[in-house]
């Protein structure tokens, strides 16, 4: 295996190890579901989906703009230190942004050509998906709400349906993660020629999932429950919309902020509830969605410069 | 519902702490119409007393059993905070019961024999009033308390009776401290022993009250 695949295995697993926390946080922080649990469920079905429906995204990213081995691999350490501070920081970070922040700091460092348009759609999604968050969000608290009601549930039936649910929802999101994040993770390698698709979603896979049973724990506690105090049905709805708009997002192949679609699905939940929303950490969410790509890409640029 | 869902043991347990509590409440006002209709303490009435400890106790065993089985059985943080209010508020009311049958006991009341006969039947027949009442207050708190588990939408409809007792149970309470206070064939030291006693009975049908109030907020946060 290339020496260049390394800094790719470090970004993997800086993604699994800041993302996880946004499919298991609220179950593991408020003690529904072991820790030991969580991560174990989590990594198996982020691999699952890295497999089975992590290729469109392989394409998108390596037509950004052309690399070779060499800038492959500081495109991905910069992508997966950016994250790693991120991580050690305790905010939700973008892997997405920090892995296109990356390619365009390739881009920047060694004048090659941009596909600028590419880059434009991306965008267009990473706004889409806070928006896309919350408005499944608030439809699916509704939907859940009236069911609730109409099926008249119990006190122990909804406690069963609330602590099932979340586990079920923290899967489906590991698996909606892998799909989506495994490009961020190894999408570059694809377009230098350095991994079959298969391959890039088997060494993207692990590499997250390493994260995951890993380095994990410390930003659990951050998201759902730090930003917006919610209920059961609350976080349940919340992970279960962040979920839905990741693997929409998978099916057209573009990597996209699990993080940012966590926060949009909280803060739908959250107006709904009527809760009062941690403006302080809102505010440190969207510094670090802003400085993520921009940190990426400037340690690219570095590094090219420096090393190539 | 329409999945099957096995029943936790948590659930079982609730069950059988409102049984224990039924029981206890049963056994209550059977201590009490003995000991208005003897006016002291003797053994029958001691064998009353060791069956209120004995089911107030069970009680107990299963409020702590129920309270460990939280965690163990994985109840979502905002169940377990349910359930820790609904025992909280709940358990005092048992705790009462076998404190009202004990004090009589330790203290040794004794109604005047006096007021044991057709004299007295204004105050006899009061207290048998006072007793049923908060009786009657606490079972309609133990069916409350059974919807809210079951049928947390229905919780609200005990609050009117429950509300109308209460009431009730205060004036009863009362009328018979003015009588206890006028009335020349009670001693100093036995009408204050009477006016606690009245008081903590009282206090029964209000805890049934707080209870009730609590678990409306509870059952609340679940419906949606």
């Amino acid at each position: 295996m290339n020496w260049q695949l390394a800094s790719g295995v470090f970004l993997g697993w800086s993604l699994g190890s800041n993302d996880s926390a946004n499919v298991f946080g609220t179950a593991v922080a408020t003690k529904m579901v072991r820790y030991g649990t969580a991560v174990s469920l989590c990594a198996l079905f982020i691999v699952l989906g890295a497999w089975l429906e992590g290729e469109a995204g392989f394409h998108r990213l390596s037509s950004l703009v052309s690399q070779n081995a060499n800038e492959v691999f500081f495109c991905s350490l910069a992508a997966g230190l950016t994250v790693t501070i991120m991580t050690i920081l305790a905010l939700p970070v973008s892997t997405s942004q920090a892995i296109v922040g990356s390619i365009f700091g390739v881009g920047v460092a060694s004048g090659k050509a941009v596909d600028l348009g590419g880059f434009g759609k991306l965008m267009i999604c990473w706004v889409g998906t806070p928006v896309g968050g919350f408005i499944v969000a608030v439809i699916l608290y509704r939907l859940a709400g009236w069911l609730i009601s109409r099926f008249q549930f119990n006190f122990f039936e909804l406690d069963w349906f609330l602590r099932w649910g979340l586990i079920l929802s923290g899967i489906y999101g590991s698996y909606a993660l892998g799909a989506n994040n495994v490009a961020n993770v190894t999408g570059v390698y694809v377009g230098a020629g350095l991994l079959s698709v298969e391959q890039a979603a088997i060494v993207g896979g692990l590499s997250i999932a390493s994260g995951v049973l890993t380095f994990s724990r410390n930003v659990m506690m951050t998201v759902g429950k730090d930003l917006i105090p919610l209920n059961g049905l609350g976080a349940l709805v919340a992970i279960l919309s962040h979920a839905i708009v990741v693997h929409f997002y998978a099916q057209f192949g573009v990597p996209v902020s699990t993080s940012q679609a966590i926060v949009g699905a909280v803060l739908g939940v959250g107006m709904l509830l009527g809760r009062r929303i941690r403006y302080d950490k809102l505010r440190r969410v969207f510094q670090a969605w802003i400085m993520t790509p921009m940190i990426a890409g400037f340690l690219t640029v570095i590094f090219i410069r420096l090393f190539l | 519902m329409f999945f099957t869902r096995k029943k936790n043991r948590i659930e079982e347990q609730t069950n059988e702490y409102l049984e224990a509590a039924k029981k206890c409440k049963d056994a209550f006002l059977e201590g009490m119409e003995y000991f208005v209709e003897h006016g002291v303490v003797d053994k029958e009435y001691i064998l009353f007393v060791q069956k209120v400890t004995k089911y107030e106790g069970i009680a107990d065993d299963l409020r702590d059993s129920i309270a460990r089985k939280m965690y163990e059985d994985s109840l979502i943080p905002e169940s377990r905070g349910d359930v820790l209010a609904f025992l909280e508020t709940f358990d005092r009311i048992p705790n009462r019961m076998e404190g009202i049958v004990q004090f009589i006991d330790e203290v040794n009341l004794a109604i005047p024999p006096a007021l044991l006969d057709e004299d007295g039947e204004f105050f006899t027949r009061e207290i048998r009033k006072l007793c049923m009442g908060v009786v009657t207050t606490f079972e309609l708190a133990i069916d409350s308390g059974r919807c809210f588990f079951t049928e947390p939408q229905r919780v609200r409809e005990y609050t009117v009776a429950i509300d109308r007792h209460e009431s009730d149970c205060d004036k009863i309470e009362s009328a018979l401290k003015r009588y206890v206070f006028h009335q020349k064939d009670f001693s100093d030291l036995q009408k204050i022993l009477f006016l606690d006693l009245l008081e903590r009975v009282g206090d029964i049908a209000d805890m049934a009250e707080d209870f009730q109030r609590r678990i409306i907020l509870l059952s609340l946060k679940n419906l949606y």
